[in-house]
C-alpha cells in the first residue's frame, strides 16, 4: 500500500478543520470577534503608551543637573572641571554656560532693569549636565559626586520631576503588561473553550474513530488545525481592528504632540504591531487547542 | 490465533457480562456466536476487538496479550479487525465513500490509493453508484452493504460482525450472508454472532452458545 506523506496527512485534517469552521460561521464569526478585540484592545494600549513614553523620555524633558562654579576659580578651571566632566562614563552631555550668556538671557527677562544696574556680573560660570540614566538614584549619585568636587558651587536637580516622570512610565508598562498577560490568559480560555466545544460535538465521531483504530495524534490533527485557523482569523481580524483604531487615533495624538513641540506620535510601526498580532493569535489558538485536547485525551482514555 | 482465558468482564451493578470464557479462534474460521439477549456476545466482541479492557483474564493474538498493548499500541491492534458494531456505526456526516475509506486513512493510505479500493469495495458490495450519498439516505440492507465494506476494505485478518442480518428481510439477509462468505473463502477470520443461525448454516464452520456471559455450547 502507497503510504502517503506527512503533508498529505496534514492536508486532510486541515481539510477537515475548514469544514468544521465553515459548519456553524456564525460561532465562527463570533467567536473571531471575541478574540479580536481580546487581541486589539491592549495592543492600541500598549501603542498609546509607548507613545506617551517616549514623549517623556524625549529631548527637552530629560532630567538637568545645573552646576554653579565657584567665583573664585577662573575661566581656565572651569573649562577644565567642564572637559573632564565630559570624559565621565554617567555622563551623556555637558553644556557651558558662560556668566556673559547667563547674564545676556536673564537681561531679556523683567529681572533686567533691575540686573543692569549693578556694578558687575553678579552670575557665576554654570554648566548643564545631562546623566546618561535617568533613574532617579543614577541621578543622585551623579549630583552627590559633582557636588564633591573641589571648584564647584552649587549643583541643582528636580529630582522629584525625574522621580514623577518614571513611576508614570513604570506604571503605564505595568498596566499594559498586565492587560496583555490578562487579555492573552482571556484568549487561551476561549480557544480551550471553543476546541471543546467541537470536541464534544463531535464525541460520536471521535468514539468511531478510535475503535477503527485511529491514535490520538490523527483524531486530534483537525482540532488543532482548527484552533491555530482560529487563532490566525482572530489575529487577522484584530491586526485590521488595530489598523483602524491607530488610524483614527494618530491625527489627534499627533496635534497633540505638535502643539506641546515634542514631534509627532509614532510609538512603532503599524506593520509590526500587525504583525505581532497575527503571531499571537495564532499562537495563542495553537496553545489553547494543544491544553483542550490534551484535557480530553486524559479524560477519555 | 484468538485465543481468550478466563476473561471475564463485570460492569458496575454489578453486571458480569461474561464470565471466566476460554476460546480458541484459530485463523481463518468462521465462528457463530449464538445466545440469547443479554448473553454477552456483544461484550465478547468488544474485548476482542480492544475496544473494552477485561474485567479479568486475558484476550491474546498470537501469543500476545492485549492488555500489554498500553495505550500506544491499542489503535495499532485495532486495525487488525474489520468491524460491524454498534459501536462503530457510518458516520451520518460523510459520504459512503468517506465512511469506507476511514480504515485506509487511518492506517495512513495515500487518499487516492484509498479511495480506489473504496471504489472496489463498494462495487464488491453492490453499492457504486451510492458513493457520494450520505447513509441516511441509504435503506437498511444498504447500509449494512456498505458497512460490510468498510469492515474488509483495509483486508483486516478478522472480521468480527455483530447481528449483521437484523433488520433485513430475507434477500437482504442472503446477500450479506453471501458477501461474508466470500470476503471468508479469500481467507478472512469470520466471528459473527447472530439470532438467525440458519441463515447462516451454511457457511458456519463452528457455533458456540453463550447464556448468562458463560460458554454453554461448543460445537464445530
Ligand atoms: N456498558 C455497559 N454497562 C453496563 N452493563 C452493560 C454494558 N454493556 C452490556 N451490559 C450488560 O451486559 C450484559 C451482556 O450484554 P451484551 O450486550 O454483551 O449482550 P448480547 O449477547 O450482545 O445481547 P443482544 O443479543 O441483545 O445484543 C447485559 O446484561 C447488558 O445489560
Ligand atoms: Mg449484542
Amino acid at each position: 500500500m502507497v503510504k502517503r506523506g506527512w503533508w498529505e496527512g496534514q492536508t486532510e485534517a486541515l481539510g477537515r478543520a475548514l469544514t468544521l469552521l465553515g459548519r456553524a460561521p456564525l460561532v465562527t464569526a463570533v467567536v473571531t470577534l471575541v478574540l479580536a478585540t481580546a487581541l486589539a484592545l491592549p495592543a492600541t494600549m500598549a501603542w498609546i503608551g509607548a507613545g506617551v513614553t517616549q514623549w517623556f523620555g524625549g529631548q527637552g524633558t530629560e532630567p538637568q543637573i545645573t552646576v554653579f562654579f565657584q567665583q573664585t576659580i577662573d575661566r581656565e578651571e572651569a573649562l577644565a572641571i567642564v572637559q573632564r566632566w565630559r570624559e565621565d562614563e554617567a555622563v551623556a552631555r555637558v553644556v557651558f554656560v558662560p556668566r556673559e550668556a547667563a547674564l545676556a538671557r536673564l537681561l531679556q527677562t523683567d529681572l533686567g532693569e533691575a540686573i543692569e544696574t549693578l556694578p558687575d556680573n553678579p552670575l557665576p560660570d554654570a554648566m548643564t549636565v545631562v546623566p546618561r540614566r535617568f533613574a532617579p538614584q543614577d541621578v543622585a549619585q551623579l549630583q552627590q559626586r559633582l557636588a564633591a568636587e573641589a571648584g564647584i558651587e552649587t549643583v541643582q536637580v528636580d529630582t522629584a520631576w525625574v522621580e514623577r516622570v518614571h513611576g508614570l512610565a513604570r506604571a503605564g508598562t505595568m498596566v499594559a503588561a498586565a492587560l496583555a498577560a490578562w487579555f492573552a490568559l482571556g484568549m487561551l480560555a476561549q480557544t480551550y473553550l471553543a476546541i471543546r466545544l467541537q470536541l464534544v460535538a463531535a464525541a460520536q465521531e471521535i468514539s468511531v474513530l478510535r475503535a477503527l483504530g485511529a491514535t490520538d495524534g490523527y483524531i486530534g490533527r483537525p482540532f488543532r488545525w482548527f484552533g491555530w485557523l482560529q487563532g490566525l482569523l482572530a489575529g487577522c481580524v484584530g491586526a485590521a481592528l488595530w489598523g483602524g483604531l491607530v488610524a483614527w487615533l494618530t491625527p489627534p495624538f499627533d496635534e497633540l504632540a505638535r502643539l506641546y513641540g515634542l514631534g509627532g506620535f509614532f510609538p512603532f510601526p503599524v506593520w509590526a504591531g500587525g504583525v505581532a498580532l497575527v503571531a499571537a493569535g495564532a499562537v495563542l489558538g495553537a496553545l489553547g487547542a494543544e491544553i483542550s485536547l490534551r484535557q480530553f485525551f486524559r479524560a477519555s482514555a | 490465533m484468538i485465543r481468550c482465558e478466563k476473561l471475564a468482564k463485570i460492569y458496575p451493578g454489578p453486571v458480569a457480562a461474561l464470565v471466566d470464557l476460554d476460546l480458541t479462534i484459530p485463523a481463518g474460521q468462521f465462528l457463530l456466536v449464538c445466545g440469547h439477549s443479554g448473553a454477552g456476545k456483544t461484550t465478547l466482541f468488544r474485548l476482542i476487538a480492544g475496544l473494552e479492557t477485561p474485567t479479568h483474564g486475558s484476550v491474546s493474538v498470537n501469543e500476545h496479550d492485549v492488555a500489554r498493548l498500553g495505550r500506544g499500541g491499542l489503535p495499532y491492534y485495532r486495525r487488525r479487525f474489520g468491524l460491524v458494531l454498534s459501536d462503530a456505526p457510518l458516520l451520518p456526516q460523510r459520504t459512503v465513500a468517506e465512511n469506507v475509506a476511514l480504515p485506509l486513512l487511518i492506517a495512513g493510505v495515500s487518499r487516492r490509493q484509498a479511495f480506489e479500493r473504496v471504489a472496489l469495495a463498494l462495487e464488491r458490495v453492490g453499492l457504486a453508484g451510492r458513493a457520494h450519498e450520505l447513509p441516511p439516505t441509504l435503506s437498511g440492507g444498504e447500509q449494512q452493504r456498505a458497512a460490510i465494506a468498510r469492515a474488509v476494505v483495509h483486508r483486516p485478518s478478522v472480521v468480527i460482525a455483530d447481528e449483521p442480518t437484523a433488520q433485513l428481510d430475507r434477500d437482504n439477509a442472503e446477500e450479506v450472508v453471501r458477501l461474508l462468505r466470500a470476503f471468508h473463502a479469500a481467507g478472512v477470520t469470520m466471528i459473527i454472532a447472530t439470532h438467525d443461525e440458519a441463515l447462516f448454516a451454511s457457511v458456519a464452520q463452528r457455533r458456540i452458545v453463550l447464556a448468562n456471559g458463560r460458554l454453554v455450547e461448543d460445537t464445530w
